[in-house]
């Protein structure tokens, strides 16, 4: 070969190189990406109730989307949980991936439960996401596509996304928790959080309790003076930092502003809504203290900026992750018409959220927007009034409040798909079902009454808030965290563990055959349907932290709360006589989701993993092994 | 107990960030343990010759013994002290909004782009998230824009503060002034136990006298003193430590705090 020819093949050589390293550089996916994806989730929307209401013809825009496009029965997580399935579908992973498994985990060492979705560090720590896989969002982001994320739940604290991302379930009040209200009243009740106040002519003066400071050995709430001026029967006028707001009986008012005074340089903003029940007695009851989208304690949304540019063009807004007040209702300080009427502006603040977005995205060649609704989860909790024990039809009613969301929810459908094209790829699903909750199941007690737990108390009625005070660990060789998961005592694992690697297989085996054959007495009924171990249904690099047993309760049945965060009762079954009545901490098989497409999908049924792969395949973006899922579109 | 030298490199490598980011730095000094200890660490960084301004931000209500602490600590130091003080149209407010006052006026008149304050983590629950560096605007409101986007259109990564990799932002548009918290990471404790290995002088009010000492020190309005018997730094130690530890503390603190976030998911 001469110099000549071999300086050319050099030449030739260095300009492909080159071209692919530019081409690579760019990005396969980068180059024009095509299409758009609009994901909608509805929180807990049930398969049996929406194919029920759209047989009545109460649901025509869903049942328009199943005739022209697709409606399947989505396969949730196991365990159903919010912050767990929400992950598995914007990962397209199992748990054993992405490593959420129950809203409350446990630290081995010191066996304290703490919650998964406000993962914080001891008093004052930094908050961090536990999520070890990635989202769509993320590789959607990286492939250079607009893509917004609002209200997802499990997304506190805000990562960084190709266009907003604004936290949903897992971002906190102005204390660091997850809710908190406040009832104040002029009669003596001693119950926590209510706060007794005293009239001096028509004039209260009273406090907003915020934040939690640490003063030396105790932790205190910082305090805000307010006062209520009664102007008639009707009405009073709430003053606080100077400013006032009118008070209308059995009517929210418009947000207050507070800020409280943490020391010198340390203000947090805060926000509420007040609800006057009445003058005589005087009676007012406060929303939990929000942050303030405005000036934010903490980041909720990224950019960060994003939270304030809501505002601006929006109003205020509710920013707490389960801004509904649940705990207030359930504890008979606000009454149904309350309640409800909460539920409605939340809902209607969140459906202007999703119009500011998608008039956006509907403008764009490419893009990704996805929106989580999920007041619906909270009235099914509280209104789902389908009894699986003592009524033996299978049929389930669904009565006006819940057949109202669904119908409300089916208009906002009608006016979407108006204006959605033939680009855009349109998913609407559902993270998990329904079911009621008649009976409480408290685990810990159970395996303190047969053998795999020591106390060294004997459990009378009405112990509480417990956090395994009275177990005695090394002679303990089980105990149960959050709604689902048994952790065996393991050496080397947990800080007094007794249980050796060895054993580990036995001592599961003895659990899953007591628990799967424990029948209650009341009703002569199976509690649990399946008891799983880990191995069996995670894989993944995170399957060391999963709880090593699994329960799924049969419907009707759920975990008592107090054994979730490691309290006890006397009886291991007892009655749940709250009105937080339907649940969907059971069996995964029996609480499916849905699934809505636009697009034909030629399939019965689909699962909750399949939708992360199912919107990267639409946008031709190249799918990343961890995925477990498939996608559904051919 | 976290290790005092890791403590100490976290602070010394952000104060030497921000001599090399701004302009015109100022360390806020209340005359306090935190502060004290940060002054010291801004010299340890800067070989015993601080780079900035200190301000004390003077009520003028503070004690006795806290001004004598301040000149005798200023002239050993070497401090380019700035000593604020509020304007009489301000004496009627409260301590709090005198102080703010006072800190606004003399940004406006030394043109501070940093003030660099000695605030810690575990003082506050909903500080989690607070950041090292926190850009503010005029009115103190932490929303500041901060985010260019980049080609991608996603942001810097160095917004999202990767404090394990010393990754800071410190670029932010629009804002009046950054505020800095070298010593975010530190504990009372972390405190009290560097004190004592660095041999740090304190204002002598945190020792007991009769029975009674300061655990904090500010103006006379807001400072009180608590019962205590330690007179020296050995015991200031052992008493918190024992504070933290004691069956009370765990149960009524740290652990009610915690049921109550456990209660406040709801699922009841």
């Amino acid at each position: 070969m001469n110099k000549a020819l071999k300086r050319f093949i050099n030449v030739v050589v260095i300009v492909v190189i080159l071209y692919f390293i530019f081409a690579l550089s760019k990005g396969g996916d980068k180059i024009s990406p095509k299409g758009k994806v609009l994901l909608i989730g509805i929180d807990a929307m049930d398969y049996k109730a929406t194919a029920k209401l759209m047989a009545e013809g109460k649901l025509p825009n869903f049942k328009k989307l199943a005739e022209t496009g697709a409606f399947l029965k989505l396969e949730t997580s196991n365990p159903p949980e919010s912050p767990v399935a929400w992950t598995s579908i914007s990962t397209g992973t199992n748990p054993g991936k992405h490593n959420m498994f129950d809203f409350i985990i446990r630290d081995p060492q010191t066996y304290l439960p703490e919650l998964s979705i406000t993962s914080q560090k001891g008093f004052g720590g930094s908050y961090a996401s536990l999520i070890r896989a990635t989202p769509f969002w993320e590789l959607t982001s990286k492939a250079g596509i607009p893509t917004s994320v609002i209200r997802w739940p499990a997304t506190f604290p805000p990562e960084k996304v190709n266009g907003n991302l604004f936290s949903g379930l897992g971002v906190p009040d102005i204390k660091g928790f997850l809710s908190g209200y406040a009832f104040y009243t002029e009669e003596d009740i001693d119950k926590q959080k209510v706060i007794h106040v005293t009239k001096e002519g028509s004039s209260i003066h009273t406090n907003v309790l915020g934040p939690k400071v640490r003063k030396f050995s105790k932790i205190e709430d910082v305090k805000e003076g307010m006062d209520i001026e009664i102007t008639d029967e009707y009405s009073a006028i709430l003053t606080i930092d100077g400013r006032e707001y009118q008070l209308d009986r059995e009517k929210w008012s418009d947000w207050v502003k507070v800020k409280f005074d943490a020391g010198f340089l340390r203000s947090v903003h805060g926000m509420f809504k007040a609800y006057l029940i009445s003058t005589e007695p005087f009676q007012m009851y406060i929303t939990t203290v929000q942050i303030d989208p405005t000036n934010p304690i903490v980041d909720i949304s990224s950019p960060k900026g994003y939270a304030k540019e809501l505002a601006d063009e929006l109003g205020l807004y509710y920013t707490l992750g389960m801004p509904e007040e649940t705990d207030g209702y359930v504890n008979g300080f606000l009454d149904e018409k309350a309640f409800l009427s909460q539920v409605y502006e939340i809902e209607k603040e969140r459906e202007a959220m999703f119009w500011k977005e998608f008039n956006e995205f509907k403008e764009k060649e490419t893009g990704v927007l996805a929106f989580a609704f999920d007041s619906s989860d909270r009235l099914q909790h509280l209104f789902w009034d389908n009894k699986v024990l003592t009524n033996i039809s299978d049929e389930i009613v669904m009565n006006e409040v819940l057949t109202g969301y669904y119908m409300r929810k089916d208009e906002l459908l009608g006016k979407i798909m108006k204006e959605v094209g033939n680009d855009t790829m349109v998913l609407i699903f559902s993270d998990h079902g329904f079911s009621s909750f008649e009976r409480a199941v408290n685990i810990n007690t159970w395996l303190s009454q047969n053998g795999f737990m020591k106390l060294n108390t004997v459990i009378k009625q009405g112990v509480e808030d417990s956090l395994f005070e009275y177990v005695i660990w090394d002679e303990t060789k089980a105990y149960s965290v959050g709604f689902s998961s048994i952790y065996i005592n393991l050496e080397g694992r947990e800080k007094h563990g007794t249980v050796s690697i060895d054993d580990k297989e036995a001592v599961e085996n003895e659990i899953i055959e007591k628990l799967e054959n424990l029948t209650d007495p009341k009703t002569g009924r199976k509690v649990i349907n399946k008891v799983y171990r880990r191995g069996d249904i995670y894989s993944g690099d995170s399957l060391e932290n999963a709880p090593d047993l699994i329960i799924g309760f049969n419907p009707g049945y759920r975990m008592e709360w107090q054994s979730a965060i490691g309290g006890f009762t006397r009886n291991a079954i007892l009655d749940n006589t709250k009105k937080w009545q339907g649940d969907h901490l059971i069996d995964p098989t029996f609480v499916p989701g849905v699934l809505f497409s636009n697009k034909q999908i030629n399939q019965d049924s689909a699962s909750l993993v399949d939708i992360a792969p199912t919107v990267l395949n639409f946008l031709n973006i190249s799918m990343p092994e961890q995925i477990d899922g498939k996608p559904l579109l051919k | 107990m976290a290790n005092l030298k890791d403590l100490e490199s976290k602070s010394i490598f952000i104060l030497r960030e921000v001599k090399k980011r701004f302009k015109n730095p100022v360390v806020l000094w209340s005359i306090g343990k935190d502060s004290t200890t940060l002054l010291y660490l801004c010299r340890k960084a800067f070989y015993d010759e601080i780079p900035f301004k200190v301000l004390h931000i003077d009520t003028e209500t503070e004690y006795e013994e806290t001004y004598e602490f301040r000149d005798r600590i200023a002239k050993e130091w070497k401090l380019d002290l700035v000593v604020g003080k509020s304007e009489e149209k301000f004496k009627e407010k409260t301590c709090t909004s005198r102080k703010t006052e006072i800190l606004k006026k003399e940004i406006e008149k030394h043109k501070f782009d940093a003030v660099i304050v000695g605030i810690r983590r575990d003082e506050n629950s909903i500080r989690g998230m607070e950041r090292y560096f926190s850009p503010r605007d005029r009115e103190f409101r932490w929303n500041v824009t901060k985010e260019e986007k980049n080609e991608a259109g996603i942001g810097s990564a160095q917004d999202a503060e990767l404090s394990g990799w010393d990754i800071y932002a410190t670029e932010f548009k629009d804002s009046n002034h950054v505020r800095i918290h070298p010593l975010l990471h530190w504990t009372e404790l972390d405190i009290w136990q560097y004190i004592k290995k660095e041999n740090i002088p304190v204002v002598n009010l945190y020792f007991a006298k009769d029975g009674k000492r300061f655990r904090s020190i500010g103006c006379k309005c807001c400072s009180s003193p608590v019962k205590s018997r330690a007179d020296t730094i050995d015991k200031i130690i052992k008493e918190i430590d024992k504070d933290r530890n004691s069956e009370r503390q765990g149960r009524d603190t740290e652990k009610e705090y915690n049921m109550q976030k456990l209660r406040s998911l709801g699922y009841m």
